[in-house]
């Protein structure tokens, strides 16, 4: 009986899989595209939907892990208008000034460590949000601190000023007017951080 | 009425049946297995520029900073959120580099993709700030690899079992599970481009055809001056909707076998310009490699099998 009954199953699926094999291995595709789907669905303005919600609080176990949250948002909504640069200034132990930019394409090479870079200071763009913002609290500041903390190791550094510099594109009519992207008055420049280490060697914002 | 409901249930049943569970060869599984080796391990040894930059107790971003970041996952596993000591910063490193290369080379290689998945999301989780489109591409192909057949062929595994003997029938027979990965990434392909496509509407720029012009002027992107098409808004007006209208509808077009070839050719087209324009080589090169998964084995077959026989020709 029971081998007529498996006779049966592979006549109905020549390629050799049991129909329960297949039906399994289907739930588990349902789940896994599910997990593919919802995590760009939940970037903002998505993130508000009440059934996204609910999906990425039930797949999140499984797309944190696997590295599946993303929103897949390459150059959208818009294109970089304004790139975001950081301009450090540290304070050596022996009063020296050491000065410099990140990223610096001239200088930073390969290109994809160039883009690393890029990547770092491009996160910085949530400081144009206003002070009360959640992302000046959850990202923005944590990682000025970070990344003034980062320069004082590696400088061994006593003060440490941390510049961000607005890049902004030029339109079109000003480049056929003669302007290059690289005009001095295309950039705008504030300090953003200061770290001063006690004596102790703890960090003072 | 209820015949539709049954006749429709027995239709969608019939198709998904023949989208996941037909056979298939492994060909263009394992000469992606090759392609995104090279790319994992060429993305690897980039951070050996940076390591303790990137992924030390001191790096730029700190477990600390990262611990309330909305780009930070609870579950975002990393071993380098144990490593302390320089030393063994350094030793993980270069073993993650060496698992790469054999990975890429098809050694052991039901092991090797393993690791080499569960390498590029311990980087990835580690230093989210520093990851862009490229990381999401290596993690993805690299998870898809690692479920599959991909050391059948153009491999030192299938060279060995050929040299015994013993394994080249196997080789070359089509299965469900080769089909299923496949699928997968042709799926998450579709997935990936109608987001960036749908992404791209909500903003001005992409509707008043301006886009491509702030692509091209943004200097810290820019690694070819193109800047002379401000002379050309038409030109880049089109290309602008060409991008969006291609991203939004490839998850439609890339499906009929004689559109095929125009999707991915204008893959390559977007994907090439982005590289040599934008800067972003490897990013462009492996959206490639995902589209790579809509080519036939038996194309892929095809093209190795005479590309070797062109390399192997006897010379005058």
């Amino acid at each position: 009986m029971k081998h007529t009954r498996k006779t049966q199953t592979l006549q109905h699926n020549p390629n050799g899989w049991p129909m329960w094999m297949k039906r399994l291995l289907s739930l588990a595709l349902i789940w896994h595209l599910l997990a593919v789907v919802v995590p760009p669905l939940s970037v903002d303005p998505g993130g508000n939907s009440p059934v996204v919600g609910a999906a990425m609080r039930v797949l999140q176990w499984y797309v944190g892990p696997l590295y599946l949250n993303h929103g897949y948002r390459f150059f959208g909504p818009d294109p970089p208008l304004v790139s975001y640069l950081l301009r450090y200034e540290v304070v050596l132990p022996d009063g020296r000034i050491v000065t410099d930019t990140i990223p610096d394409h001239q200088r930073i090479w390969p290109r994809l460590f160039y883009h690393r870079h890029l990547m770092l200071t491009s996160r910085l763009q949530a400081a144009q949000l206003p002070p009360d913002h959640p992302l000046q609290q959850a990202m923005v500041q944590p990682y000025l601190a970070s990344y003034a903390q980062h320069l004082a190791w590696r400088y061994k550094a006593q003060v440490v000023r941390l510049y961000l510099v607005e890049h902004r594109a030029p339109t079109p009519e000003e480049v056929l007017q003669g302007r290059k992207l690289t005009d001095p008055e295309l950039y705008q420049s504030r300090l953003v951080y200061t770290l001063e280490q006690v004596p102790s060697g703890e960090p003072q914002p | 009425m209820r015949s539709y409901w049954r006749e429709l249930a027995e239709w969608l049943a019939q198709c998904w049946d023949r989208f996941w569970f037909r056979p298939a060869r492994a060909e263009t599984l394992c000469l992606l297995r090759v392609l995104c080796g090279w790319m994992l391990l060429y993305t690897h040894a980039v951070w050996t520029l940076g390591l303790e930059d990137f992924f030390g107790p001191r790096a730029w971003l700190t477990a600390q900073a990262l611990a309330q970041s909305p780009e930070s996952h609870p579950l975002a596993w990393s071993w380098f959120w144990w490593i302390e000591s320089s030393k063994v910063l350094w030793t993980v490193h270069l073993a993650a580099l060496v698992v790469l290369g054999l990975f890429m080379l098809g050694v052991w290689t039901r092991i090797t993709s393993v690791l080499a998945f569960l390498i590029t999301v311990a980087y990835c989780h580690r230093a989210p700030a520093a990851t862009f489109g490229l990381d999401q591409m290596n993690a993805m192909l690299a998870m898809y690899l690692m479920l599959s057949p991909c050391g059948q062929r153009y491999s030192l595994d299938a060279w060995l079992a050929r040299r015994r003997g013993t394994s080249l029938r196997e080789q070359q027979t089509p299965s469900i599970w080769a089909n299923v990965i496949l699928r997968l990434i042709q799926v998450h392909m579709c997935v990936i481009y109608f987001f960036a496509g749908v992404g791209k509407l909500q903003g001005a720029t992409w509707w008043d055809g301006s886009a491509m012009w702030w692509a091209v002027a943004s200097y810290e992107y820019q690694s070819l001056d193109l800047t002379w098409l401000a002379a050309w808004p038409g030109v880049l007006a089109l290309a602008t909707h060409l991008t969006v209208w291609w991203e939004v509808f490839y998850p439609v077009l890339v499906w009929p076998r004689l559109l095929r070839p125009l999707v991915l050719g204008m893959a390559v087209v977007v994907h090439t310009g982005i590289a040599l324009a934008l800067g972003m080589i490897t990013f462009g090169a492996a959206m490639l490699l995902g589209n790579l998964a809509f080519v036939s084995s038996q194309t892929v077959d095809r093209l190795i099998t005479g590309t070797l026989a062109w390399l192997k020709r006897p010379r005058v």
